[in-house]
């Protein structure tokens, strides 16, 4: 309880920066994204070809494998993978309790605009799996997709100044997302 | 059979049923207002031309929450008329060394001012660019009564912006891409499917690809324009289209250039053409 107190203090008070930062200077929209020290550097790694994908990375990016259970909070986190605002992937869903608001915040209001996830371990092996979280454009790169790399330095264009250089997601991060990834099993 | 042809005994209580059933639909319809034209809030409205990006056209308006459609339709909640009358005294202030008003000049808005939002932004000979109406009216400010431009999103240039435009309320976009404008609706247009930012979206990847389907909380619009300047409840304000560019470009997590610049209005037009047809509906109000 004290916890969610303090953090809708938080909240608030970033709120009101946000607007007062808005009124200021008219060109300044929401929080700085990346001078948080959340946004990392971005780890080396080795691509090669896939199974099925022209490119996959089969070693993890920081040299140890993920805890799945932190990969669920980075994927429904806003401010990390936000993976759910276009994937469906019903194991997350589950976690809404019906009638409470704040799990339905969390972990609720999934997308539909990319392919749902279930199943995606059937589909893809844990080395493309990874690729397409640090750079969905390497793994696909006919599909002209709109989902971000996660995990790449440069190549952008016109990256806000506190992001440039910066990863979205940092590689323990990355590797805990492909850690429940990988259970997302059907068959 | 025997319905259409009634007897002569059944016919005067059947013309009696009938006369109460007319009376009460003549009343019904007395009630409400004629059936409307498609205005892109309940029916989409139908592009321009066939190559048109969008099959149908829905203003912002149709993917607003029902307090928020509430809250703009009725002009005592509507939290932008505040703007508009503001907008309305500064129309005839005189101000600058030339003390002069923009009524001194363009006398009654609802008639000089008709329209003339909605053909906004427009190729200007003089500079040999596009202008908007926050720059058409700085022009005059500046040019005409001798007074200093008022800052990009000044409550000011706000309110003159909402008074301007909304004297076009309920008409549709109707600008001019053609001509000199052509080459900065191609520059407009360019920046419209340029990626851009750590997340490396274009406009496009969200307003063209995705518009109508759910991004967690939100249903993604086609990101039209013909509500600004609009008030934001997540401003707590009116702002700006740019100011709307603005957060776009930060959502993304690009640069994004300043409010006035000539990108911006150079993607105003495209966008303006994107939702050609769609009626004004400055001052609108959004999420």
């Amino acid at each position: 309880m004290g916890c969610c107190l303090v953090l809708a203090v938080v909240t608030v008070t970033a709120a009101s920066a946000l607007v007062l930062s808005a009124d200021r200077a008219g060109a300044q929209e929401g929080a700085p994204p990346c001078s948080s020290g959340e946004t990392p550097r971005v780890a080396r790694y080795k691509v090669e070809k896939g199974e099925i994908l022209p490119a996959s990375i089969k070693e993890p990016l920081n040299g140890k494998r993920g805890n799945p259970e932190k990969g669920v909070e980075w994927m429904a986190d806003r401010r990390q993978g936000n993976c759910i605002s276009c994937h469906t992937v019903s194991r997350i869903l589950e976690r809404v309790k019906e009638g409470d608001h704040e799990s339905e915040m969390k972990y609720g209001s999934h997308g539909t605009i990319a392919p749902p996830l279930d199943g995606v371990a059937d589909r893809y092996s844990e080395a493309e799996l990874r690729m397409i979280v640090v750079d969905a454009k390497q793994a696909f790169p006919d599909l002209d997709t709109s989902m971000p790399a996660y995990h790449r330095k440069d190549g952008f264009n016109r990256v806000l100044g506190d992001c440039k250089g910066l990863a979205i997601l940092s590689a323990s991060r990355v590797e805990d997302i492909v850690a429940f990834l990988k259970t997302l099993k059907e068959e | 059979m025997s319905r259409k042809q009634p007897s002569q005994t059944n016919a005067a209580p059947g013309r009696a049923r009938w006369l109460v059933a007319a009376s009460a639909l003549i009343a019904v319809a007395l009630a409400l207002p004629a059936v409307a034209e498609p205005d892109g809030r309940t029916e989409p409205i139908k592009p321009p031309s066939e190559d048109h990006p969008y099959p149908e056209l829905w203003s912002g308006w149709h993917y607003a929450a029902p307090e928020t459609q509430a809250m703009q339709d009725e002009e005592f909640e509507n939290p932008a008329m505040a703007w508009n009358d503001i907008g309305k005294d500064l129309w005839s202030k005189p101000d600058g060394e030339a003390k002069k008003s923009c009524q001194d000049c363009h006398g009654d808005a609802a008639k000089s001012m008709k329209g003339v939002g909605a053909t906004y932004p427009v190729y200007f000979e003089p500079e040999k660019k596009l202008i908007n109406v926050e720059n058409r009216i700085n022009l005059c400010r500046t040019k005409f009564m001798k007074a200093k431009p008022w800052a990009y999103e000044s409550q000011e240039l706000l309110a003159m912006t909402i008074y301007v435009k909304h004297q076009s309320f309920g008409l549709p976009v109707n600008v001019k891409i053609d001509g000199p404008a052509k080459e900065f609706f191609e520059r407009g247009k360019a920046f419209y499917f340029e990626r851009r930012g750590q997340l490396d979206f274009a406009c496009a990847n969200c307003h063209t690809k995705y518009w109508g389907q759910k991004i967690r909380m939100d249903t993604m619009s086609q990101g039209q324009s013909n509500g600004f300047p609009t008030y934001r409840s997540e401003w707590q304000s009116v702002g700006s289209l740019h100011r709307r560019f603005t957060a776009c470009n930060v959502m993304v997590r690009a640069t994004p250039y300043p409010l006035g610049s000539d990108e911006y209005v150079n993607l105003e037009l495209y966008l303006a053409w994107r939702g050609q047809g769609l009626p004004v509906e400055t001052p609108s109000v959004r999420f």
